[in-house]
């Protein structure tokens, strides 16, 4: 291989040990977070036993 | 092509290579598709077609661009070099399945023309983790293509070595396209962190042996000899040379390949005519110096 090429191939891989390892760091810290899924009520609370009667009923007695 | 050229020139060694890249290939396929269908059997043809191939092809571009630095360290990788063009050819094949395929799956359900869509369904250039990683491999694809075709010797000789070579160095362009589609495109949603390490572990081989093979030929470049008769150099005793191979001498910044045949020494310029292999890396096969990278070969004494 002539002399150039040698030189030009380090120069390539020398700049790539310093990008390469940016990207790949960049990009895995740019993953996003897995969203977790939460129940929107807590799952202590239970369904309400009040009755409520409509207003239409109460306003028609 | 001109009647002057043949398709491969074979020979039993390179049958033989092709055998173990096609064998390798197969049960790399074999064996994803096996694992795939046990531990994720919902994953449809397609998505295991399109996994298995991309990430053989990216185990293959990284044995390739192993295989150069390698000699260099070590002459024991010196047989791998002459088979790196086939390995080469196929591991394109394998990218342009997984390129196909990705288009078809991805791009080719709507009435707008797929490679249309390729650039014009994500334009998200200012997010990382959003980032149209698709192109990237698109345009990697594009350079193993044109450096499959031009794989051959027609080509070299007709495109002149010093054009050849500088297309064929888009390779580490190419590598750096893929690391990027890799990291911006499957480890933005396959999050689990071996696929990181995996990765990880591939650039740092490659950096490492590409920087170790790299400042080994700096040293042997910066080597000094002192004159010792009018326009000799004395660079070793003759006894330290192993019948049928070179050692190589940097003598005014220019490489000298000085081979031992017959119990006769023989300098040469180490530059292969072909495409500018290194002469002194080779061989004495059949009385003459034969180029490690495509088997050129030279009698020593003309």
């Amino acid at each position: 291989m002539i002399r150039t090429l040698r030189k030009r191939h380090l120069q390539i891989w020398v700049l790539w040990a310093v990008l390469l390892p940016v990207v790949i760091v960049v990009a895995y810290m740019a993953v996003p977070k897995k969203v977790t899924q939460e129940l929107l009520q807590p799952p202590e609370s239970k369904t309400s036993t009040i009755q409520i009667q409509s207003t239409d009923t109460l306003k028609s007695k | 092509m001109s009647v002057g050229y043949s398709a491969v020139g074979w020979n039993r060694q390179k049958k033989l290579y092709d055998w173990i890249i096609f064998g390798f290939c197969l049960l790399y396929l074999l064996a994803f598709v096996t694992l795939t269908a046990v531990f994720n059997p919902d994953y449809t043809f397609e998505t295991v077609l399109i996994r298995s191939t991309s990430t053989l092809a990216v185990l293959l571009l990284h044995i390739i661009l192993s295989i150069g630095p390698l000699a260099r360290i070590n002459k024991k990788f010196l047989p791998l070099l002459y088979n790196r063009r086939h390995l080469g050819v196929t591991m394109f094949c394998i990218a342009a399945v997984h390129g196909v395929f990705s288009i078809i799956q991805f791009h080719s359900l709507s009435n707008v023309n797929p490679f249309v869509s390729l650039f014009t369904s994500n334009t998200n250039f200012s997010s990382v983790s959003g980032f149209p990683f698709q192109a990237l491999g698109f345009f990697a694809l594009i350079i193993f293509f044109l450096m499959a075709i031009t794989s051959h010797d027609f080509w070299l000789h007709n495109l002149s070595p010093k054009v050849w070579k500088t297309l064929h160095m888009f390779v580490y362009f190419a590598y750096a396209l893929i690391i990027m589609h890799v990291m911006l495109g499957v480890i933005q949603y396959e999050t689990h962190p071996v696929f990181v390490i995996l990765v990880g572990v591939g650039v740092v081989w490659l950096i490492t042996l590409h920087l170790i093979a790299g400042t080994k030929e700096v040293k042997k470049d910066n080597q000094k000899f002192n004159p010792a008769v009018e326009g000799f150099f004395y660079v070793c005793n003759a006894n330290e040379f192993e019948e049928g191979r070179a050692k190589i001498f940097c003598i005014d910044k220019e490489r000298i390949a000085v081979y031992k045949h017959d119990d006769k020494l023989y300098a040469i310029h180490n530059v292969c005519k072909h495409q500018g292999g290194p002469l002194g890396e080779g061989k004495i096969v059949d009385g003459c110096i034969t180029c490690p990278w495509h088997g050129y070969q030279y009698l020593p004494h003309n």
